[in-house]
């Protein structure tokens, strides 16, 4: 039996912690910070490196914004952001239907 | 990867019930909609039609900005904050489908009825068809969100609805003018989701305290 060729997959989105801020985020039209971090479970360090990188790489929007005297950070998925999600997926879908193995690394 | 993504969207779809508000609101609604039916049975002036007619759309449309501002005020600040993006067309087109569909079918089920049955047998399938489309539409809720309560929710409805339709025959006329205009089951399901909905406010704000940063 032959084994599937890996898939093309974003490694940029296939990190876990990532990958479930742009799922989230792929549903919504904005997120704050608080609920990314209530979400993921991950620090406020932690949350803000892979959010910085995923604004690097033009996959999210963060505006920094005040509610009240409270500092609020607003999160969104660009079209990049969202395109690259969508391709992501579908690879990941066809790649695993192809054996039913997840790919080894 | 996709079990990650599937668990996500999922989580992210359930936060807006999470918090117990939307169960609390729609809970009251029925409520006091089912003592004003309850008046309304029971004899009343043209001022109970006219306020029976007005309050669910009253009540519906002002939830829509009411639940955005509670939702600001205790949600937000707990949870965090999310807007949700519009639902594409195909998806709200599907819906609309649905919902013209079982309007229809209601609407023949209720014709059926007018001409076919009598007096406390016609009451019972009016009663008892109000009874299942509640049951029906929770039964849906439940599935989607994957929440217990929401299958409670239905279980009530049916339990109602099944007790109208097995008692219409021998209820006393107030009490049968009350039915029909479906008193216990907006009652019973009122309770049962201010009670739903006040257990699940109560769990979200001991599961999020306040942090005293938004950020």
């Amino acid at each position: 039996m032959s084994t599937p060729a890996y898939p093309d997959i974003d490694r940029l989105i296939h990190a876990p912690a990532r990958l479930k801020i742009v799922t989230a985020l792929n549903l919504l039209k904005e997120a704050d910070f608080l609920y990314l971090r209530n979400l993921t479970g991950l620090t406020k360090g932690n949350l803000s490196t892979h959010l910085s990188r995923l604004e690097q790489a033009g996959y999210v929007k963060i505006e920094k914004t005040y509610r009240g005297r409270m500092p609020l950070t607003l999160c969104s998925l660009t079209p990049a952001g969202r395109a690259a999600f969508t391709a992501y997926r579908r690879a990941m879908v066809a790649f695993l239907s192809s054996d039913g193995t997840p790919p080894e690394e | 990867m996709t079990h990650l993504i599937e668990d996500t969207q999922h989580e992210v779809r359930r936060y807006w019930t999470a918090d117990g508000i939307p169960d609390l609101y729609i809970g009251l609604g029925l409520l006091l909609y089912g003592l004003l039916s309850l008046r309304t049975a029971w004899g009343g002036g043209d001022w109970l039609f006219v306020a029976q007619a007005l309050f669910l759309p009253l009540w519906f449309s002002a939830g829509v900005i009411l639940l955005r501002r509670l939702k600001e005020r205790l949600t937000y600040p707990r949870g965090g904050y999310v807007a949700y993006a519009t639902p594409p067309r195909r998806v709200t087109g599907r819906r609309m489908m649905l919902g013209l569909g079982g309007a229809v079918l209601l609407g023949f089920l209720l014709l059926w009825g007018s001409l076919t049955l009598k007096g406390p047998r016609h009451d019972a399938l009016g009663a008892g068809l109000v009874a299942l489309i509640f049951a029906l539409g929770w039964g849906a809720a439940a599935w989607n969100q994957r929440r217990w309560r929401y299958a409670g929710y239905a279980l009530v409805a049916l339990l109602v609805g099944g007790w109208t339709v097995a008692r219409m025959d021998s209820l006393a006329p107030e009490m049968r003018a009350a039915t029909v205009h479906a008193v216990p089951l907006l009652l019973a399901l009122g309770g049962a989701m201010l009670l739903g909905g006040g257990w699940s406010f109560l769990r979200f704000r001991v599961h999020n305290p306040v942090r005293g940063e938004t950020e």
